[in-house]
């Protein structure tokens, strides 16, 4: 289980189109929104991987100027899980 | 109503992001969030990010010994709540499934040997062999003899404690961190323009400029959060406009009102262009310059940091020279009006509108402007001039050392200013600003230190280049490098690196977590703790000095850098280190140990330490396994024995707080004089040094004391050619860097599964018409060619780094794809530090 939550800050013209983009990724919630274009956004999903391309994939969406991480929570990672290169 | 962790976890999210972005989120979503708190076994702590510079506070939730979530700290003034996307695998760096948890030696039939493999041995065995060899080389060579390799991601008193003992202790200047790489060039600007190191201004002048501009710095991507603070006021400050200047268009262009691609090298002439039309147009503050300033001129044709027997440095007529002569206003107005718009725009390729528009904006009084720099304009053969040159604009025109106007030199490691440049562990440096070379500073140190007289060794060390230079030549024997992966990111691997470590008469000891590039490169690995796993400090870019605690501990036998240098510091007798005629001077020394003379000296470790010691607020007890081992709080008697350099030296201005302080707060930006912290120095009202230093000074006056008559240099420099420029055969521009994902040599990186996934591969960005020209197609097998070697990876004509045609960018943080084998170990004569953005290439199908 992995949830986060982001500020991602949208060209304040392209607001709505972004919206819905971010609506429409698969476990991602807009909270809230101002006219500043800064919008507060969860990711709430069973996998890691796809939270990570998500928040990747935000970051690249077009009239996204910024994304800022806020908070981060992770379960059942156990040691060695992670990349062995 | 009880939630779930799951729901807990998502509330906790949803409103501390809402906190983080100023958005009001209905009351029982947050009431909820709180409430539950208490059932939760998570503990939460403040700790500074890892990565970068910036200097981001992250609260770490830990739970069952393990760091579970990351949280931005809402009450840190740097990052206000936020994090970069790297913040997300913040933790996660220290759990990859390679982690060395003990020390490995090259063996062959049960003996230390260069050709063996290696073998998992004990501490003891490790600082059996490893003391064996130092003292050998030091017995031959004397201090020159044996070498430290340390960092810009060291914790304060880890760079504290490699600087007492190199220099105290062995008496070896052969100390260089590898801030050398990315930073040297900034220092020395500093240096020679102020007397003092590091920014006038503060991360707070993102909020007070009105225009930004960036002299090659890509911060969308490498200082996020700083970005997000400047996309703030570009958007909510009327008339508000950013310039961004680079040799590549990067993501920081997306929010560029005047981009400018210009030709390597060509910033020199811009600069200058833009400090001729300051004065051609009489917009410069003379009432400043008369007051304020000192106009100089630095000599030329000096060569570019190579060996001395290369033909480059042998036709430089002042090769490695930096001296300073005076000039007249009249005199440098001439010597600028040599770059005119035309001729700038001619040799630099940006067009002659954007060029002005630039010009126009530096020189419009009622515009505030923060200049902002990182490796562009450091990493450079020309880096010193060029960083004085920006300085010069702001000089020119009095926009310095007051809100929002503010040239600001941005740094790449957490802790390059806090510890490689403060406690000074440079080649030539002493902790506050001394120097090696300075008598009187010499002895400020040997007094501190309670050391006999004419300890501290006098010449100068071997920087980072030349201490592999020095390794290959076989003239310095052992090499101890901690906190860094120099073997892939230092420049010239081939030529000028590995030869040196694999020298038979060398013994190389690499201190990382992980089996890095360097670590399988060396003779004797030791495993290390990471920053949560220990008690630390570091200091950011804008002069702020952070704190935390020992979060999590290290893996299997993992022990600190602090904890191995100090435990080290024990094989050595006085007699050894020193020779008997220095040991006279201080009879009471007589056969005590480095680790009895330099730690136990009765102000290391001043403090006691038990269990207990370390709490937070809350009244949760921390681990700090280093005291705990040698019985005193050794990070308090570091710290506070390193602070008396700051009061008792000859430089003023450099007061931090007392320890205990930093552990209650988000960091305080120094001089810290009474509590108060300092955002803008050098101007009356708001450094309380200015005063201090001169009484006579009326409120909003300037005064820069860190020159005896409180002026700053304005340094004219011209124009030079690069070290090497595209031809015939090697027909492109080669840059390295970073990218966003992956920081540095991907070390820590690469070992989180989803980064390494998100961007695995260094590939080449190349611009379109290049790859046609070549028969490329995106995504096609190449070998990229240097006069030094050759690397395979892919093309990529649309990746987020478009270069402009005759340029390609390959990032460095691959450790497959060691493309720092391609660079020539040019360096900036006056700083040392390597020229990583520029050298030669050609690009065939492979």
């Amino acid at each position: 289980m992995a949830i986060c939550s982001l500020v991602v800050q949208v060209e304040p013209t392209r607001l709505e189109t972004v919206t819905q983009s971010l609506e429409s990724m698969e476990g991602v919630e807009v909270h809230a929104r101002n006219e500043q274009g800064k919008v507060v956004v969860s990711i709430d999903h069973p996998s890691r991987d796809y939270c990570s391309d998500t928040m990747v994939n935000i970051s690249r969406i077009s009239g996204v100027m910024s994304s800022s991480l806020v908070f981060e929570y992770q379960e059942d990672l156990e040691p060695g899980q992670a990349h062995n290169l | 109503m009880k939630l779930t962790r799951r729901d807990f976890m998502k509330n906790h999210a949803v409103a501390a992001a809402a906190a983080a972005a100023g958005i009001s989120m209905p009351v029982s979503h947050l009431a909820q969030a709180a409430s539950n708190d208490d059932d939760e076994e998570v503990r939460w702590d403040k700790i500074p990010c890892r990565f970068c510079g910036t200097g981001c506070s992250v609260l770490a939730g830990t739970r069952g010994g393990r760091i579970v979530a990351t949280q931005g700290d809402p009450d840190s003034e740097v990052n206000k709540g936020i994090n970069c996307i790297k913040g997300y695998f913040l933790s996660k760096i220290m759990y990859g499934g390679d982690r060395l948890k003990t020390p490995l030696l090259r063996k062959k039939n049960g003996k230390y040997d260069k050709e063996g493999d290696f073998e998992q041995v004990s501490w003891e065995e490790a600082f059996d062999v490893m003391a064996e060899k130092w003292k050998a080389a030091l017995k031959e060579k004397g201090p020159s003899g044996v070498g430290m390799f340390g960092s810009g991601q060291w914790t304060i008193w880890d760079g504290y404690a490699a600087a007492k003992f190199m220099k105290a202790g062995l008496r070896s200047n052969n100390l260089d961190p590898n801030a050398r790489h990315c930073m040297a060039s900034a220092v020395g600007a500093f240096m020679r323009a102020f007397g003092i190191d590091e920014p006038m201004g503060s991360y707070d002048d993102l909020e007070h400029a009105d225009a930004f501009v960036l002299w090659g710095a890509n911060m969308a991507e490498m200082h996020p959060i700083l970005w997000s603070r400047l996309v703030d006021t570009r958007l909510t400050r009327e008339g508000s406009e950013v310039h961004v200047l680079s040799t590549y268009t990067h993501r920081s262009f997306e929010l560029a009102d005047n981009g400018m691609i210009f030709e390597p090298q060509t910033d020199l002439m811009i600069a200058n262009y833009i400090a001729n039309y300051i004065i051609q147009n009489k917009a410069y503050d003379k009432k400043f310059l008369d007051n304020h300033v000192n106009i100089k001129k630095t000599v030329t044709d000096i060569g570019y940091g190579l060996r001395p027997e290369h033909p480059l440095e042998k036709k430089a007529k002042n090769s490695g020279k930096g001296k300073l002569s005076g000039m007249t206003f009249e005199e440098y107005a001439e010597a600028v009006s040599k770059y005119t718009l035309e001729y700038t725009s001619k040799h630099s390729k940006v067009p002659a509108e954007n060029l002005e528009r630039l010009a126009k904006l530096y020189a419009d009084p009622n515009k505030k402007i923060m200049s902002l720099w990182t490796m562009g304009m450091n990493q450079h053969t020309r880096g010193v001039w060029m960083n004085g040159l920006v300085y010069n604009i702001h000089l020119l025109t009095g926009k310095i050392a007051e809100p929002g106007n503010s040239p600001f030199s941005l740094t790449g490691q957490p802790s390059a200013c806090g510890t490689a440049r403060e406690v000074g562990t440079f080649a030539h440096r002493l902790p506050a600003d001394l120097v090696v070379k300075s008598p009187a500073h010499r002895k400020v140190a040997e007094k501190i230190w309670k050391l006999p007289e004419d300890t501290i060794n006098p010449k100068v060390g071997f920087h980072a280049v030349l201490m592999q230079r020095k390794l290959k030549d076989g003239a310095m024997n052992c090499y101890w490098q901690q906190c860094n992966n120099n073997m892939q990111a230092g420049p010239n691997i081939n030529d000028e690196m590995l030869p040196g470590w694999r020298n038979p008469k060398n013994f190389i000891t690499v201190s990382d977590p992980y089996p890095t590039v360097s670590a399988i490169s060396a003779d004797l690995i030791l495993p290390t703790a990471m920053w949560a796993e220990k008690e630390g400090a570091f200091g950011n870019a804008e002069r702020r000095t952070q704190f935390w605690r020992q979060q999590v501990s290290p893996p299997g036998n993992s022990q600190s850098d602090l904890w191995q240098i100090m435990e080290f510091s024990k094989r050595f007798t006085v007699e050894e280190a020193w020779g008997a005629e220095l040991v006279a001077k201080m009879p009471e020394y007589k056969g005590k140990t480095l680790y009895q003379v330099l730690f136990k000296n009765g102000q290391v470790n001043a403090f006691p330490y038990k269990d207990g010691t370390v709490q937070d607020s809350d009244d949760n007890v921390y681990k700090n396994d280093e005291s705990e081992h040698f019985g005193f709080y050794a990070q308090k008697g570091l710290f506070e024995e390193y602070r008396r350099f700051q009061t008792e030296g000859p430089k003023p201005g450099h007061d931090q707080a007392p320890f205990d302080v930093y552990h209650k707060v988000r960091g305080l930006r120094w001089p810290v004089v009474d509590g108060k912290e300092t955002l803008w120095r050098y101007r009356e009202g708001y450094d309380p040094f200015v005063k201090k230093l001169n009484p006579g000074v009326k409120k909003g006056e300037v005064y820069f004391y860190g020159k005896k008559d409180g002026k700053a240099n304005l340094i004219f420099a011209p124009y030079e050619p690069p070290h090497e420029s595209p031809n015939e055969e090697y027909d492109l521009w080669l840059c390295t860097g970073r990218v966003l994902e992956h920081w540095h040599t991907g070390s820590m990186t690469n070992r989180v599964p989803e980064l390494h996934k998100a961007v695995p591969d260094a590939l080449v960005y190349m611009n379109p018409n290049d790859a046609r020209d070549r028969g490329l197609r995106n995504g096609a097998k190449v070998k990229i060619i240097s006069p030094r070697g050759e690397i395979t990876t892919r093309v990529n004509v649309r990746g987020r780094n478009k270069t402009p045609k005759g340029m390609v960018f390959i990032p460095f943080f691959d450790a497959r794809r060691l493309v720092n084998k391609l660079l020539i170990d040019a360096t900036d004569p006056l700083s040392k530090e390597t020229d990583f953005k520029k050298c030669v290439v050609k690009i065939v199908q492979a």
